[in-house]
């Protein structure tokens, strides 16, 4: 059954108060790209995680850790080099899906 | 304690417990994220977004079990290490008390003059102790190689999980 013209549904024809989506959506908010507290609420998850993967890349690389070997030593160092890319490519992972989610932050 | 020998286990505990406290603070913000992408993959138009946090997930994942992984292998290491460094303390006693000293883990004879009675002193002595040095060498080194492997998959480990998200965002 199709609701009165105008009132905004989804595309399978759902009105915004049947859909399962719980506090954080708003029915001016049709979808997660829109502005609206569900977005900001994803915007703000993924800016937490950007800001610790930049944090703790910049911290892994001040450590110094002495193992008293060489061998042990080289693959320690490399596992926190390996760590702190990883990281940074997290927040680089992270950044693109912000971009897509908020177009006008680019 | 710093020496040629077992390095700074305190330094290496260090790490172990940054990179531990790293993965916690992870999983935290990996739970909200997850349950955020849970609730949009109902949405047939978020499709797209949740694609790129299943993405992000996914390389959170493996950041966060190869940091914990290495945090804990770390620690244990700087136990180990520590634990290692006490008992070459005490050998160097039992060693200086029989006329001897430690070059490493190797039990040397120190240069010197030396009388009848210390040389026999010091060679009734020597493979006992050159012995105890033997079994922290190996604990040693099997406490090292252990630290190594977990390291050298840890770093495989995430440089494929860096690689793949990279290639990613390039598609």
């Amino acid at each position: 059954m199709r609701g009165a013209p105008g009132r905004w549904r989804t595309p399978r024809g759902y009105a915004p108060e049947r859909l399962p989506w719980g506090r954080d959506h708003a029915e001016w908010a049709p979808t997660v790209t829109t502005p609206g507290p569900r977005r900001d609420g994803l915007v703000r998850a993924l800016t937490a995680v950007r800001e610790a993967a930049r944090a703790q890349a910049d911290d892994v690389l001040g450590h110094v850790p002495d193992t008293g070997d060489r061998t042990t030593g080289r693959a320690v160092d490399d596992f926190v080099e390996q760590a702190a890319d990883a990281l940074r490519a997290l927040d680089e992972s992270v950044a693109e899906t912000l971009r897509a989610l908020v177009p006008e932050r680019r | 304690m710093i020496d040629g020998v077992t390095g700074d286990p305190g330094s290496c505990s260090q790490l172990g417990g940054a990179f531990r406290s790293h993965a916690a603070r992870l999983t935290v913000l990996r739970g909200e994220l997850a349950e955020r992408t849970e609730r949009l993959r109902r949405d047939p138009a978020a499709t797209a977004t949740v694609t790129d946090l299943d993405a992000d997930l996914r390389l959170l994942d493996t950041v966060v079990d190869r940091l914990d992984a290495s945090g804990s292998a770390l620690q244990r290491f700087a136990q180990e290490l520590a634990e290692i460094a006490e008992a070459i303390r005490r050998l160097e006693g039992e060693a200086e008390a029989a006329g001897l000293e430690l070059d490493g883990l190797r039990v040397v004879e120190p240069w010197g003059v030396l009388t009848t009675e210390l040389a026999q002193q010091r060679h009734r002595a020597q493979p006992d102790l050159q012995r105890q040095a033997d079994r922290l060498a190996s604990q040693l080194g099997r406490a090292r190689i252990a630290t190594t492997r977990v390291m050298v998959d840890g770093t495989a480990a995430l440089a494929a999980a860096a690689t793949t998200s990279r290639t990613r965002s390039l598609r």
